[in-house]
């Protein structure tokens, strides 16, 4: 994850700062995180909330610096209207939810209003960053789509795809996450992601190979993969985990994160610039590697337009 | 019951304690060629837990023994190597017993589990279900912590789920936690109507104050983090008796539980065991990932859950 901090940092010098618009940013270790990130030449903040309350936490913690610009907005719901409108302008290259509830936002964003969907289906993905592991991992979808039917999953993966080569993975490794490798007419599961694995092979998901089903220890460990007698190049590889549900994508990142100590960050795609997602509980150094992972991303964009 | 074990160096100072007074279980291990399983089957035997049997293809066992310098002439074997019949054998010499446990050696779950599921099979309990638990040591966490369904139960219905409780209910017990604490694992701590499974748990947590389930503090729908970490659960203002303190996390769906415990081995360096409960005798089933010394642990699990 480091590596993304750098890159973020050499996207901010290369193409500026990256524009930020905050949503809910009444919170320690954000605004701690957007401090540094400014400073590190990677983003420029706009705030959006109450101004007085965040300027007073701005002082109190004693970040100093130059103060940074607030849009003075009351109520959770113009907050979100007031950044969904500053991205329909263009005024902003990322939108950021802070301490504001993910479904309201989300709901605003992609009201027909702001023209912002790009894609069919909007999903979540996190990228982690897990000690051990020798490369990214992005797990997808444990935020946004609760159970995703045979073209959501696609449309899920494409989405993925994406953002990991925006991170900058040529031809990203999909492992379609199963509890098993032999693939059981008795379980729907293992069925579709047989079904979904032949699928993704045809001219749709170009650019990115896709695999499955594996259980997750063959997913990352080629030493699992061959005691399972599994030849595949994605296996033991995987630079994305594709799940069925958002139980499944959730819990399982966060039981990498609280256990095996990963820093990641979570974003939204399929609008027309990245959601990035942070939770109350996440550290001051997640909540930098979100912003990093999506200034990153968002350089990306500017390039491919 | 003493206080809780917190870690698979307590359990097995407590299951050679309780089972030391009673003298050892009996083991059997069906398909007995895979040598880690010899190994750890050899150790619990020595260290006075169990008095081991093996069903299976003698040839192949003795091989497997004879990489290790094993000597298998003393140990009691019944040769089948037809092997839906050696599991039927394996289960008719374990509920010969009163003590008893049996352990899967080389043989794929389904194939064991086909002939332990059918009808009149004598290691099934009439109304229980059998499910998985898996039991972790984490770095970091002062609890073992235990996950169900990851193995059995593909997707539990809410009776199905209740079944999954009870029986995890009964292995904490067994290790001495007098009333652990259930969190059923959502992806959030709000109950949405769009998401069945937050609905469905926020019903079995109702069950549960209302003492539809027993001997447990059941509270659900709870994020991973805000069940396990204290600091996430103030963060998030989340209160009750289980929030940032759980022993038992029960996930809806047999992959979430199956990739927590592989993300666990593979990303925390957890020691982890397996166990099928819910049948009359514990089913020790071992995963790829494991070790001697893993396995061993199973066999110690397995034991206090035998009665000792």
């Amino acid at each position: 994850m480091d590596e993304v901090v750098e890159r973020a940092k050499e996207s901010g010098r290369r193409d500026g700062p990256r524009r930020i618009a905050v949503a809910g940013a009444l919170d320690v270790s954000l605004l701690e995180a957007v401090a540094e990130a400014g400073r590190q030449g990677i983003v420029e903040a706009h705030l959006v909330g109450d101004r007085d309350k965040i300027l007073g936490l701005w002082e109190k913690l004693g970040i100093g610096g130059e103060e940074p610009a607030v849009e003075d907005v009351a109520g959770d719901e113009e907050i979100c209207h007031t950044v969904a409108g500053l991205a329909s302008e263009g005024a902003v290259d990322i939108v950021m939810k802070g301490f504001i509830s993910t479904s309201l936002i989300l709901r605003i964003l992609l009201s027909g209003e702001y023209g912002l969907r790009r894609k069919r289906t909007v999903s979540h993905t996190a990228v982690l960053g897990i000690p051990g592991y020798h490369k990214l991992l992005i797990i997808t979808d444990g935020g946004v789509v609760i159970r995703p039917d045979l073209e959501q999953k696609c449309d899920i993966i494409e989405n993925a795809v994406e953002v990991s080569r925006a991170l900058g993975v040529e031809r990203p490794k999909v492992v379609l996450l199963g509890a098993s490798e032999v693939v059981n007419q008795h379980s729907g599961e293992l069925m579709e992601s047989a079904t979904l694995a032949k699928m993704c092979r045809s001219a749709r998901m170009e650019g990115a190979v896709v695999d499955g089903p594996f259980s997750f220890d063959v997913a990352v460990s080629r030493d699992a993969a061959e005691f399972q007698g599994i030849t595949s190049e994605v296996a033991g590889d995987a630079d994305i985990i594709a799940v069925s549900s958002i139980e499944e994508g959730n819990i399982i990142s966060k039981t990498i994160i609280e256990f095996a100590g990963a820093i990641f960050g979570g974003l939204i795609w399929g609008l027309r610039l990245p959601v990035s997602l942070v939770s109350r509980s996440d550290t001051r150094m997640n909540k930098m590697a979100a912003l990093s992972v999506a200034a990153v991303v968002s350089s990306q964009l500017l390039h491919e337009a | 019951m003493g206080d809780p074990v917190r870690t698979f160096e307590e359990l097995r100072n407590r299951a050679q304690t309780v089972v030391g007074g009673l003298g050892p279980l009996r083991l059997v291990l069906v398909a007995p060629n895979d040598a880690d399983d010899l190994e750890a089957v050899d150790a619990a035997r020595r260290l006075g837990l169990v008095d081991p049997v093996l069903v299976g293809d003698r040839e192949q066992a003795e091989a497997a023994a004879g990489g290790l310098g094993l000597d298998l002439s003393t140990t009691e074997l019944v040769e089948e190597t037809d092997m839906r019949s050696a599991v039927r054998i394996a289960v008719e010499l374990v509920c010969a017993d009163t003590r008893a446990i049996l352990m899967r050696g080389r043989i794929p779950v389904s194939q064991m589990m086909q002939v332990v599921l059918e009808d009149g099979s004598r290691l099934r309990v009439h109304g229980r279900l059998l499910t998985h638990v898996g039991i972790f040591q984490i770095e970091g966490v002062p609890r073992l912590i235990l996950v169900s369904d990851g193995g059995m139960v593909a997707a539990p219905d809410l009776g199905q789920k209740i079944g999954i409780i009870e029986n995890a209910i009964a292995v904490a017990r067994a290790l001495g936690n007098e009333r652990p604490r259930v969190a059923l694992l959502a992806a959030v701590e709000t109950v949405y109507p769009t998401m069945p499974v937050t609905m469905e748990e926020a019903v079995i947590s109702k069950m549960g104050e209302r003492g539809q389930i027993k001997g447990a503090w059941i509270d659900g729908p709870l994020s991973l983090d805000v069940a396990v970490s204290e600091h996430a659960a103030q963060q998030k203002g989340v209160g009750g008796d289980v929030a940032g303190r759980a022993d038992i996390l029960i996930v809806s769906q047999i992959e979430v539980g199956n990739g927590m415990y592989k993300a666990l081995v593979s990303f925390a360096g957890a020691r982890a065991v397996g166990l099928v409960v819910g049948g009359r005798y514990p089913i020790v089933v071992t995963s790829r990932s494991d070790t001697v010394g893993n396995k061993i642990d199973a066999i110690a699990v397995a034991c206090l859950l035998a009665g000792g």
